[in-house]
C-alpha cells in the first residue's frame, strides 16, 4: 500500500495561470514550505531570526530564494543569505544545496554532518548526503527523503511531509 | 341566576380552563422543542468545527505541496463522518482544489425543516501557515440524522403534553365535581333553614313568586297561611333555647305529616311557618287551618316536658288580598294578629279593618318603645281600705301611658304589647321604682302603715331579673320591704313551674308581700295557694260588682273569704262602688277593698 502510493506521488505544478512560473521559483517555494515541516531540536533556532544559506551558482535560483527573505517560519522571520563553499555556515539553520563543484559539495556535506541544519540538494544534480533532495518530473517538482540523514542532525519531519515524498530512505 | 344560565356558565369557565391549560402546556412545548433544536444545532456546528479543524491539520501540507491527491485522500475519510454531507477545499483565488460529497444524500431538506432552522448547517474555515491563509474548508452537514432525531423529540414532548393535559383535565374534572358540590351545598343552605329542612324564607319569596305568576296566568286562587306557634315565646324562655328548637323540629316534623307535598310549607324565622295553598279557596284554605291547628294541639314530649304548644293562622287568599308575595303576606300577618286577638289556637281570614289594626299596632308599638324615654309613664295611685274603718290602709300603683300621638292609652291595650315586645322589664322596673319612692315620701310625711302594690307581669319571671330587681330598688329608695306589696296574676302561676315558686319564695324572703291579683277567674289551683308564700288575695271586680243582690256572686265570695280566713290569708276585695257592698263584704269578714267608692286612681297626694 506504502509503495503503491509511493509510486504514485507526485506533485502538480501551478494552475495554468501560473504555467509560466519559473522552475526555480517553484522550486525555491519548495524549499520555504519544507521548512514549515520541520521540527529543529531545542535551542538551535535563532531567536530574532530563521536564517536560509543558499550555496548555488544558479544566479535565478539565488534570486527566487532571497526573495523568500521576510516570510516567516515558525513566527520568526526568514532571512535568506548567498553562502560560498568556504564561508561559515555555522548561522544557518537551512542550507540550499545547488549548482557548484562536487568536491566543495561533499565538503559541506561533511562539515554539516551531524548538524541540526536541513540540508537540501538539488536532484538535477547528485548531492549525496543532503536530508532532502529535489527533483522535477515533467513539470512537477518532487522531493526524495533521507531519513537517516535527518536524524543524525537531530531533526524531525513531519508525518505528512514524509507522506507527500516521492521516496523516503529510511 | 337560573339552572340554565348556572350550566352555560360552567360551561364557559370549563371551556377555559381547558384552553388555559392546553396553552400553557404549548408553550411548554414549544419552548422544550426550540431549546432542543437549539442546542443540537450548537453541538452539530460544535462537532463540523472539530471535523473542519482535523481537516485542515492533515490537509495543509497536502495544499502548500499541491498534492490533490493527498488531500481527496483527507477529505474521504469523510466517509466515517455521516454528518457530513460534503466537503471542499478551495484555494484563495477560489479554484477547487479538492471535494468530497456524501454518496446518496439528498440535497433538498424538506419543506418543514426550513422554519426550524434544520434546512442546512454549513462551516467554513479558513487553512492558515505562518499567518497566511493557504486555503478554506467549507463544510456541509447532512442534517438527516439530525433531523430525525428532532422529530423523535417533537413526538415524544408532544405526546407527553398530551397525556398531561389528559391527566390534568382528570385532576380538573374532579375538581369541578367537587366544587359542584360545594355549591349545591351552599345553594342549598342559602334557601333551607338548617334546623328543620324546610324551605327558608328566601326559598319562600321564590316559590311563592312563581306560584303566583302560575295563579295569575290560570285564573285561579291560592291562600297563604301564616302562623305561629301560641306559647313558643315561654317555652324558650323557660325551657331554653334547646328544647325551643326541639320543638321547632318536632313541629316542623308534625307539619311535614298534615301537609300535602305540593303545598308549599316554610319556616321564615323564630316560630313563624307558612303554608302556600295553590288552587285553594276559602273554604279548603279555612279546612286546611283546621287541620294544622288539630295537628299542632296535641302535646310533644320533649326532654321530659309535655309541651302543649297550639298555633294560631292568619289567612290571606290571592288575589283579593294581595297581589304580591309582600303584600299577601303582611294581609297573612294581619290576619295572624287577629286570630291571636281572638284568644289564639284559632285562625282568621284577612279583612281591610285588620289593615288598619295592624297598623293601629305598629303605631302603638312604636310609640310604647319611646314612651319611656320621653316620660310618658307615669304612676296613678288607687286607695285601698279597712272597710271596717274606712281608713286608707294602702294603695295599688297603676301604670299610665298618655301619648302625644295617641293620647290616654289603656293598660288594657298597652301592657299586653309592651308584654310581647319584652318592654314590660323596663316598664316593671320603672313601675317598681316609682311606686317605692313615693311611698317613702308617704312614710317621711308620717303616714307610717301605708303599703303600696306594684304590679308583676308573668313575663317578668322569666329571666332571673325580678328578685334582684327589688332588692336593689328597695335598697335605693330606702323602703323597707314590709310597705311593698307585689301582685302576681294567676296566669303566672299557671303550671306554676318549680322556677315560679323559687322566685317566689325568694321575694318572700326578702320581706316583701305578695297577693293573688283578679282571683277567681284563673286557674290557680287551692293545693298550689296552700304551697305558696302568699299572704293576700284580691277578689276579682266581676265577683263584687254584682253584690250583694246576685245569690252565685255572694255564695262565691263567701266561699273565696272563708277559704282565705281557712289558709290564713288576707281578702282583698276589688272594684267596691256602693256602701251596700262595702257592708256586706265587711261583715262576710273580709277587711279590705279598693274601688271607685274610695277612690279612683289618681296622682299620689
Amino acid at each position: 500500500m506504502r509503495g503503491l502510493l509511493l509510486a504514485l506521488l507526485f506533485l502538480t505544478l501551478a494552475p495554468p495561470a501560473r504555467a509560466a512560473l519559473e522552475e526555480n521559483e517553484v522550486k525555491a517555494a519548495v524549499v520555504y514550505h519544507l521548512s514549515l515541516f520541520a521540527e529543529w531540536p531545542p535551542g538551535s533556532l535563532r531567536e530574532k531570526s530563521f536564517n536560509l544559506c543558499a550555496l548555488t551558482e544558479n544566479e535565478r535560483m539565488a534570486d527566487a530564494l532571497s526573495r523568500l527573505g521576510g516570510k516567516t517560519v515558525k513566527g520568526v522571520s526568514l532571512m535568506a543569505w548567498r553562502k560560498r563553499p568556504t564561508n561559515d555556515l555555522s548561522i544557518c539553520q537551512m542550507v540550499y544545496l545547488g549548482e557548484m563543484n562536487d568536491a566543495a559539495r561533499g565538503r559541506v556535506i561533511a562539515q554539516l554532518a551531524g548538524q541540526p541544519v536541513l540540508t537540501i540538494g538539488n536532484g538535477g544534480i547528485q548531492a549525496p548526503g543532503a536530508m532532502v533532495n529535489l527533483g522535477v518530473s515533467g513539470e512537477r517538482v518532487y522531493f526524495d527523503i533521507d531519513l537517516p540523514a535527518v536524524q543524525r542532525g537531530g531533526l524531525r519531519l513531519d508525518a505528512k511531509l514524509l507522506r507527500l515524498a516521492r521516496s523516503v530512505t529510511r | 341566576m337560573s339552572a340554565l344560565d348556572k350550566t352555560d356558565h360552567r360551561r364557559g369557565w370549563d371551556r377555559l380552563n381547558w384552553l388555559s391549560t392546553a396553552l400553557a402546556l404549548g408553550i411548554a412545548t414549544l419552548l422544550l422543542i426550540s431549546s432542543e433544536i437549539a442546542t443540537l444545532r450548537k453541538d452539530f456546528q460544535h462537532r463540523l468545527a472539530t471535523q473542519a479543524s482535523l481537516v485542515s491539520a492533515n490537509s495543509a501540507a497536502a495544499v502548500v505541496f499541491k498534492d490533490a491527491r493527498s488531500a481527496q485522500d483527507n477529505l474521504d475519510a469523510f466517509q466515517h463522518s455521516p454528518e457530513i454531507r460534503s466537503a471542499r477545499i478551495l484555494l484563495p483565488d477560489g479554484t477547487l482544489f479538492a471535494s468530497y460529497r456524501k454518496p446518496g444524500a439528498s440535497e433538498d431538506a424538506p419543506l418543514w425543516a426550513g422554519p426550524l432552522g434544520l434546512d442546512r448547517i454549513e462551516y467554513q474555515k479558513s487553512l492558515d501557515l505562518e499567518n497566511v491563509k493557504i486555503a478554506e474548508i467549507r463544510l456541509i452537514a447532512d442534517l438527516e440524522p439530525l433531523r430525525a432525531r428532532i422529530l423523535a423529540f417533537i413526538a415524544v414532548v408532544l405526546g407527553a403534553a398530551l397525556l398531561a393535559l389528559l391527566i390534568a383535565q382528570a385532576l380538573m374534572a374532579r375538581l369541578r365535581r367537587a366544587m359542584r358540590h360545594a355549591e349545591d351545598d351552599m345553594v342549598h343552605m342559602a334557601h333551607y333553614d338548617a334546623l328543620t329542612g324546610l324551605p327558608n324564607r328566601a326559598l319562600f319569596e321564590t316559590h311563592t313568586t312563581q306560584a303566583l305568576a302560575r295563579t295569575a296566568r290560570s285564573g285561579g286562587r291560592a291562600a297563604l297561611l301564616f302562623f305561629d306557634l301560641d306559647n313558643f315565646k315561654v317555652v324558650n324562655d323557660s325551657l331554653g333555647h334547646p328544647v325551643g328548637d326541639q320543638l321547632l323540629q318536632a313541629v316542623a316534623a308534625q307539619l311535614g305529616q298534615v301537609v300535602r307535598q305540593t303545598d308549599n310549607l316554610s319556616r321564615l324565622g323564630g316560630d313563624e311557618f307558612t303554608l302556600l295553598v295553590e288552587g285553594a279557596g276559602q273554604q279548603q284554605a279555612s279546612a286546611v287551618a283546621e287541620h294544622v291547628i288539630e295537628a299542632l294541639h296535641q302535646s310533644i314530649a320533649i326532654d321530659g316536658h309535655e309541651l302543649s304548644v297550639g298555633a294560631s293562622i292568619g289567612i290571606a287568599l290571592y288575589p283579593d288580598d294581595g297581589d304580591s308575595v309582600d303584600k299577601l303576606l303582611r294581609s297573612a300577618d294581619s290576619a295572624l294578629y287577629a286570630a291571636k286577638a281572638a284568644g289564639k289556637h284559632t285562625w282568621r281570614f284577612f279583612s281591610a279593618e285588620m289593615d288598619e289594626q295592624a297598623q293601629h299596632r305598629l303605631a302603638l308599638e312604636a310609640g310604647l318603645r319611646r314612651a319611656l324615654d320621653r316620660n310618658e309613664l307615669r304612676m296613678a295611685y288607687q286607695p285601698i281600705v279597712d272597710l271596717g274603718t274606712g281608713r286608707h290602709i294602702g294603695f295599688e300603683a297603676l301604670m299610665r301611658w298618655t301619648s302625644p300621638e295617641l293620647g290616654e292609652v289603656s293598660p288594657a291595650v298597652f301592657i299586653p304589647v309592651a308584654e310581647e315586645t319584652g318592654l314590660i322589664h323596663a316598664f316593671g322596673a320603672f313601675a317598681l321604682r316609682e311606686a317605692c319612692s313615693q311611698t317613702r315620701r308617704w312614710l317621711d310625711e308620717g303616714r307610717v302603715d301605708v303599703v303600696v302594690s306594684v304590679n308583676v307581669s308573668a313575663r317578668q319571671f322569666y329571666g332571673r331579673g325580678l328578685v334582684d330587681s327589688v332588692r336593689r330598688t328597695l335598697m335605693e329608695t330606702n323602703l323597707p320591704p314590709s310597705h311593698l306589696n307585689l301582685e302576681i296574676t294567676e296566669t303566672a302561676l299557671m303550671g306554676a313551674e318549680q322556677e315560679v315558686v323559687d322566685i317566689l319564695g325568694e321575694l318572700h324572703g326578702l320581706g316583701v308581700s305578695l297577693s293573688l291579683d283578679d282571683f277567681g277567674v284563673g286557674y290557680a289551683s287551692l293545693s298550689q295557694l296552700k304551697r305558696l308564700p302568699i299572704h293576700k288575695l284580691k277578689i276579682d271586680r266581676g265577683f263584687v260588682m254584682d253584690l250583694p243582690h246576685d245569690s252565685d256572686d255572694a255564695a262565691i265570695v263567701t266561699a273565696i273569704i272563708g277559704m282565705a280566713d281557712a289558709l290564713g290569708l288576707t281578702v282583698v276585695a276589688e272594684g267596691v262602688e256602693t256602701t251596700d257592698q262595702q257592708a256586706f263584704l265587711a261583715a262576710l269578714g273580709c277587711r279590705s277593698g279598693q274601688g271607685y267608692l274610695f277612690g279612683r286612681p289618681g296622682p299620689a297626694e
